[in-house]
């Protein structure tokens, strides 16, 4: 079986060879990651759709700068992180951080977040954790998006960022505590 | 314990990857402070909550509409770019001829000579307009930047 580095490799070659449709087995193997984490970071859906794309055409036009030794996401993924970051800075008018796709399970048990004696989050909604978001910094979004929502380990977390395991779970920890506590507290 | 030992080792815990002598090390520890257990009580209640969310997968029309979009893209960026090439050709040599045939003729009139300057130089003031304004009213630009990779 082949691996999907490999498999990327080869697509590339294919695509800098000059067969065009080879790109587009990159463009859909990717496809819903890139969107998933210009959505987090930017909070909404049409901006991450453009921002995504023009990451994939980022991509596309500086191929030939990609080693094909080393897996294509991450180096993937530093083009679109620059491209959303960018995207905010230059957002000139104020775009409210809403993001319909999220999905909330109903709880296995209807037992423990209540049960915590300092607890403060018990029956959060979709409402809060936009608003929550919002008010984190895009660095802070992009690692508890890949944290919570590509279920990602610190590990590949780590591959992704170029930044030691220390560092991912350091930064983590400040992540989680800053979202905790606008869950907790609401707007400050 | 330190601040720096506590977090790492909440995160562990938290996790579910702390080893059993690091969790006994956490759990003796906040057995003793009040601060470090509530700080670890809200985490876990994060954690269940956030276990509970997820982001909707794209529906197959939907990425059937991105790759379409995507694509459409592509070919609109190198349409500009041969476009681009060919305005640059077309206006040069243009600009050679009108210099050539028309400025320096001296069978043409003076008059005629700066009647069709001022339209010209009208035209590029107006283009220039429009083209700032243009840029300065969208909402963010997206390719004056290059990527650092």
């Amino acid at each position: 079986m082949v691996d999907m580095n490999t498999a990327d490799a080869e697509a590339i070659r294919l695509t800098l060879s000059g067969d065009k449709d080879a790109f587009a087995v990159i463009v859909a193997r990717y496809t819903e990651r890139a969107y998933r984490m210009a959505l987090y970071v930017l909070g909404n859906e049409q901006d991450a759709m453009d921002v995504s794309q023009d990451a994939f055409i980022r991509a596309y036009r500086n191929l030939n700068r990609f080693d094909t030794n080393r897996p294509f996401f991450p180096w993937f993924a530093t083009i679109l992180r620059n491209l959303c970051y960018n995207f905010l800075r230059r957002r000139k008018r104020k775009q409210a951080y809403n993001i319909e796709d999220f999905q909330i399970a109903e709880p296995s048990s209807p037992s423990s977040p209540s049960s915590e004696p300092c607890s403060g989050i018990a029956v959060e909604t979709k409402v809060a954790l936009n608003n929550a978001l919002s008010k984190l910094s895009p660095q802070d979004r992009e690692i508890i998006g890949k944290f919570y929502f590509e279920d990602l380990s610190y590990k590949k977390i780590a591959d992704e960022l170029g930044v030691p395991i220390g560092t991912v779970m350091s930064r983590l920890y400040y992540a989680r505590k800053h979202l905790k506590d606008r869950m907790l507290k609401g707007e400050r | 314990m330190t601040h720096e030992r506590f977090k790492h080792l909440l995160l562990k815990v938290v996790d579910g990857v702390a080893s059993d002598k690091e969790r006994q090390e956490f759990l003796a520890h906040i057995r003793s402070c009040e601060e470090c257990r509530c700080e670890y009580g809200e985490f876990r209640n994060l954690e269940e909550l956030m276990s509970t969310i997820k982001l909707k997968d794209l529906s197959e029309d939907a990425r059937a509409a991105y790759a379409r979009s995507l694509y459409n893209r592509l070919e609109r960026g190198l349409g500009w770019i041969f476009l681009s090439l060919g305005a640059i050709l077309l206006l040069g040599f243009g600009g050679f001829m009108l210099i050539k045939e028309f400025i320096i003729n001296p069978a043409v009139s003076v008059i005629l000579k700066i009647g069709v300057c001022a339209v010209l130089a009208g035209l590029i003031v107006l283009l220039v307009s429009v083209l700032k304004e243009r840029l300065f009213v969208r909402k963010y630009d997206k390719y004056s930047k290059e990527v650092k990779l």
